[in-house]
């Protein structure tokens, strides 16, 4: 089972993402492919090797553009950036509605239910994840947060710039490993 | 009682303050100004040499017969000078003040350039608060 | 006397920022040409250069300097360098401003995510500010307190214009001391408040152009003026939220 996790900034720019594989017993296998990869968004080939690995990324845009059916894997790099990238519509308006940072479940998208965290400098959080686990999340969220801010207050890190630094990135993980 | 002036001489003998409080004093053209503060400059500088006990600070009074100079040489070597009538007893206390005045309105004022003349208002406004209601 | 400027002489501001330790890992530490010395840091014990163990932004609590406090005379002196740096660098009032807007701009992304994230953090479900009126409330309040150590003096909506709101300070901490000369009397170096009112507007989803003036009054020679002249979308939004 997998969550992907975006940072994006007030512009909708990705700054950080991270595909966590939970421990936890997955529903389906996946690609086993696109599961050895290093996790990193900016691995640009991850879509690619995962269709060579087998799965038909031009035949889920089609399904997926025709809905109700539901895609295969799903785990194609390309169609997580789009759910991630649509459901900022359905973020944007909750937030202009909710006073609240952390909306649970704002969009669904077949087997992918879309959580976000909005922080009071319009920094999206985004997380794509297959079952509820509101709590989990919520704790996952306020440790990014936590170390989102941190991040903002470091004097060489500039806003709403990518996030390359290591220790963020392990920071992330390990609450991610912790939670979901 | 009374205050007369004051000075202010930069570290290489330059006035770079000077004002005059009441009618008490002679009205002089700014060249002579620029010219007593450079004398006294070599003054203060011929008493600090002539200690007989190692280094000194060099003058801090000079009497007049109805009034005198005092004259406060701060670290960096500016002067601050008030000119009084012979009885002043918080004289050393108001020296202190204008020094703080300075540190505070002309030293953190960005408009202002170390060892030029001194055209900042808030310096200005405080001194007169400080020194002319008395 | 008159003069009671004493007491003022040990002002202090509040620190915000907890990132007096920087944190240097985002220059890739695989890459040996970014390496820097080990120089052995105050926190690592001397003599064990431990290169991977230096003080870390993520290490530091954030509410580590939630209470400290920053002396105003070190800050004075700071801002007076910032201000001759950046007119050194300028064509004219109006750009000096503009790049003193900009510098604030950057303190005011932080301070609006810090503030935010000290209230909010420990609460069970939290919250954002959606509405323009309390968000202005919270700006007069407690960003004023988080950065100057003090409320501002009032906030006022202009009369003639419905997209126009100020805030009033009637004797701003970071520009006591300084005195403007009379050929840039147009000058306010408050422009480095405006640039954070306008970072916080912005990142709230209030995108607004905020500028700074000098409204003297007889009792208060450094009072200024802080302009806030808030974009029409957000002026429409705020009618259908009503």
């Amino acid at each position: 089972m997998s969550h992907h996790i975006f940072i994006l900034s007030p512009t909708d720019t990705p700054l950080y993402s991270l595909t966590h594989y939970s421990s936890k017993p997955a529903q389906s296998a996946g690609s086993a492919l696109s599961s050895n990869l290093p996790s990193w968004s900016t691995s640009a080939f991850a879509g690619t090797l995962t269709a060579l690995s087998g799965a038909s990324s031009a035949t889920q845009h089609h399904t997926s553009a025709g809905g109700g059916v539901r895609m295969g894997g799903g785990q194609d790099r390309h169609v997580i950036q789009m759910i991630a990238n649509a459901s900022l519509d359905a973020i944007e308006e909750v937030m202009r509605r909710e006073n609240v940072m952390y909306l649970k479940s704002v969009d669904k998208f077949n087997e992918w239910i879309v959580s976000a965290f909005v922080t009071a400098g319009n920094m999206k959080f985004i997380i794509l994840h297959e079952t509820k686990n509101d709590d989990g999340i919520k704790v996952f969220f306020n440790d990014l947060w936590e170390l989102y801010v941190k991040t903002a207050m470091n004097p060489f890190h500039t806003a709403h710039t990518p996030i390359r630094s290591t220790v963020f990135d392990s920071r992330v993980r390990a609450s991610a490993k912790k939670n979901l | 009682m009374a205050i007369h002036g004051l000075w202010v001489i930069n570290k290489a003998g330059g006035l770079v303050y000077q004002r005059n409080f009441g009618d008490g004093l002679p009205h002089l053209t700014a060249n002579e100004y620029l010219v007593l503060a450079g004398t006294l400059h070599g003054i203060h500088a011929i008493t600090s040499r002539l200690s007989p006990s190692g280094p000194s600070s060099g003058a801090q009074v000079i009497e007049g017969e109805s009034f005198k100079l005092n004259v406060l040489l701060t670290h960096t070597g500016t002067k601050f000078i008030l000119l009084t009538s012979l009885v002043e007893p918080t004289v050393d206390a108001m020296l202190q003040k204008v020094y703080e005045i300075y540190a505070e309105a002309v030293m953190k004022n960005p408009f202002h350039t170390p060892e030029m003349p001194i055209r900042t208002e808030g310096f200005d406004a405080k001194v007169t608060a400080l020194l002319s209601g008395r | 006397m008159a003069y009671t400027q004493g007491n003022q002489q040990n002002a202090r501001f509040s620190v915000l920022s907890s990132s007096s330790l920087s944190s240097v890992e985002h220059l890739s530490p695989n890459s040996s040409r970014f390496s820097l010395p080990n120089t052995p840091s105050i926190n690592t014990t001397l003599g064990t250069p431990r290169p991977n163990l230096r003080p870390n932004i993520y290490d530091r609590h954030l509410n580590k300097t939630r209470t400290a406090e920053v002396s105003a005379s070190s800050f004075a002196y700071l801002f007076s360098e910032v201000i001759q740096y950046t007119q050194k660098r300028v064509s004219g009032i109006n750009d000096l401003e503009r790049r003193l807007n900009t510098l604030g701009y950057r303190v005011g992304m932080r301070v609006l995510e810090l503030n935010v994230w000290r209230s909010e953090s420990t609460s069970k479900a939290p919250k954002r500010e959606i509405k323009f009126l309390p968000a202005l409330m919270s700006i007069h309040t407690q960003v004023w307190k988080a950065v100057f150590g003090k409320p501002a003096d009032a906030i006022e909506k202009s009369v003639e214009n419905d997209d126009e709101y100020m805030i009033v300070d009637n004797d701003p901490p970071i520009t006591r001391n300084i005195s403007i000369p009379r050929d840039m009397s147009q000058l306010s170096c408050s422009s480095f408040t405006a640039g954070i009112v306008e970072a916080v507007l912005d990142g709230l989803g209030f995108p607004a152009r905020v500028t700074a003036h000098n409204t003297p009054s007889d009792t208060h020679p450094g009072r200024t003026t802080i302009l806030i002249k808030l974009e029409r979308s957000v002026i429409e939004r705020e009618e259908l939220l009503k």
